[in-house]
């Protein structure tokens, strides 16, 4: 959750219904959830309207570098939710995808190949791209 | 130039989508140009992710072809196990749905003064940026009497379409009891595994309909990737049928007679029933006469946004370019093409490109129902690219694992033909 500019160009492939009413809905999710290892997003959960708009901004920033590593998970995982025999990481939550990332990089959870993904994720990387992933949900998948 | 890329091909009705779909303050600006060369997986993740982000960018994919063929899971093809046809990927919804002009022709020339590329047609393009994904050739005269003749004869199917159905049909109509000579180029070659899969699943064909024919597998090299894994599996599944020469054992391949059909080491001379000749390689020839390689005869690139250091504005992904630690891999050119995608967004919008995560998985099969695989992330450093952590298959992991990473191989393929195109 590095602060960005906001308006700061957003690219991401996989999908592209990406719109200000989505940022908005990333945002409250991650406003309210209750912040895990997170512990920056601490800030955010404070409650009440003027902090929505902060935190608009905020994830619009954070789902520019969520987004950018979801790219990476695009290589190997629909985001649409339409995969065969690998697992799919759309329609979890925030907690859940942010679980199973720490899980997988201290090797609790068996995949060499998200072992080495997720031990190249700080700990911020990971709570973007799960805010990223979990905000993807809402949304028509690109086909 | 604005009005033929978008009507004569087609992109009209993406494009309206994307324009639509764009925030207000993206459509009254001023399209940047970027001009990507090459339609193969480099190419074409660059095109996509390049279009379907939110900058002002007009993309425009210059690819002679219609339709690509993946390298990657034709060795699966070799073996009867894959249809041509899965592997052949077209340009429709690069087209349709991201609005990318898709021109079906050959660049010719690139001016970096003038910002112009010619194309074999006559036509020309004007650009801001230019990508290349030229891909590999092969270096002439590395193997004597090895021209485009001898490919005729002794197939490299090292770039996917004729040549690999060609060695198809020679695997299929060979006798059982005949030896097929696999020649291994030196590093660094496209896809470091793909010869010993080759070797394994040409194996596994054989194992099923000629069981007394042999795999003979001249190498450039004294070790290979994945070397234990390979010849572990060789053991198990198909013992007695493959064996491996390393470049020690034969002084390495020198010549080939196509009369004879055999090849020739310093020590010894192979007859073969099918040789498969992979030549040694380099960069795609556009990057070559552009002089975009270096004496190594690849590419250097920037770490970060994949420029060329020896011309600017100049960008390059995939096999062409020297990337440190990375691979020349379909999933290495991928993830480069998203990294430089960002780059460019970056740079066309005025700020500055972040560090890129980089990335490799390798699905290798050792037989059908038997795979295995590596996973390497990377990161810039120096001025190069170096992993920051690996992570493969061993030796000893359950046979269920495989059977697993063999299935996951198969939906890997789907998903990430669709992230490349579309």
């Amino acid at each position: 959750m590095i602060a960005r500019r906001p308006g700061v160009t957003v690219l991401v492939g996989a999908w592209r219904g990406w719109r200000s009413k989505c940022k908005m809905l990333a945002a409250c999710r991650a406003g309210f959830r209750t912040p895990q290892i997170l512990g920056r997003s601490l800030v955010l959960a404070i409650a009440a309207s003027p902090i929505l708009l902060a935190a608009s901004v905020h994830a619009a920033a954070s789902n520019d570098q969520g987004g950018k590593i979801a790219a990476v998970c695009a290589s190997c995982h629909r985001l649409d939710g339409g995969d065969r025999f690998i697992p799919s990481i759309v329609g979890l939550g925030e907690d859940q995808l942010t679980r199973s990332m720490l899980a997988y990089r201290l090797g609790e959870r068996p995949s060499h190949i998200m072992q080495a993904i997720a031990l190249s994720l700080s700990d911020e990387e990971i709570a973007a791209v799960a805010r990223f992933l979990a905000a993807q949900r809402k949304k028509v998948g690109p086909r | 130039m604005k009005s033929w890329t978008r009507r004569e091909f087609g992109g009209l009705t993406g494009a309206a989508v994307l324009t639509a779909l764009r925030p207000r303050k993206a459509r009254s600006q001023a399209k940047a140009k970027v001009v990507v060369i090459g339609g193969g997986v480099g190419g074409a993740t660059v095109a996509r992710y390049l279009a379907s982000g939110t900058a002002p960018v007009e993309v425009t994919l210059v690819e002679p072809s219609g339709l690509y063929s993946t390298c990657f899971f034709s060795n699966l093809y070799l073996a009867g196990l894959r249809s041509f046809e899965s592997l052949t990927h077209g340009y429709e919804t690069l087209r349709r749905q991201y609005g990318i002009a898709v021109v079906h022709d050959s660049a010719a020339m690139i001016d970096p003064e003038a910002k112009i590329i010619g194309l074999s047609s006559g036509a020309k393009l004007s650009y801001d940026r230019v990508v290349l994904a030229p891909g590999i050739a092969f270096q002439d005269g590395a193997i004597d009497g090895y021209d485009a003749a001898a490919m005729q004869i002794m197939p490299h199917a090292w770039k996917a379409g004729a040549q690999t159905k060609l060695l198809r049909k020679q695997l299929q109509s060979m006798e059982d009891g005949g030896v097929f000579v696999l020649v291994v180029p030196p590093d660094p070659f496209r896809c470091p595994p793909a010869p010993y899969e080759r070797a394994s699943l040409v194996a596994s064909y054989f194992q099923r309909y000629k069981p007394r024919a042999k795999i003979l597998v001249l190498d450039a090299k004294s070790t290979f990737t994945g070397q234990d894994l390979f010849q572990d599996a060789w053991q198990r599944h198909y013992s007695g049928m493959i064996e491996w020469l390393p470049a020690e054992f034969t002084g390495g391949v020198k010549a080939v007679d196509v009369k004879a059909r055999s090849v020739i080491t310093a020590e010894e001379t192979f007859k073969a029933a099918v040789a498969n000749v992979i030549p040694a390689q380099k960069a795609g020839y556009l990057a070559q006469q552009m002089g975009l390689a270096d004496r190594s005869g690849w590419c250097p690139v920037d770490p970060v946004t994949f420029e060329s250091t020896l011309q600017p504005s100049i960008h390059i992904v995939g096999d062409a370019i020297i990337a440190g630690d990375m691979p020349k891999s379909a999933f290495s050119a991928n993830s480069q093409a998203k990294a430089c995608a960002f780059a460019l967004a970056s740079i066309l919008t005025g700020s500055s490109p972040s560090t890129p995560h980089l990335f490799n998985t390798c699905y290798t099969f050792l037989a059908p129902d038997d795979a295995w695989s590596n996973a390497i992330s990377y990161k810039p450093l120096a001025g190069t690219i170096r992993t920051a952590h690996a992570s493969i298959s061993k030796v000893d992991e359950s046979s269920e694992m495989r059977r697993r990473a063999a299935r996951e191989a198969e939906g890997w393929y789907d998903v990430f033909t669709r992230d490349v195109f579309g």
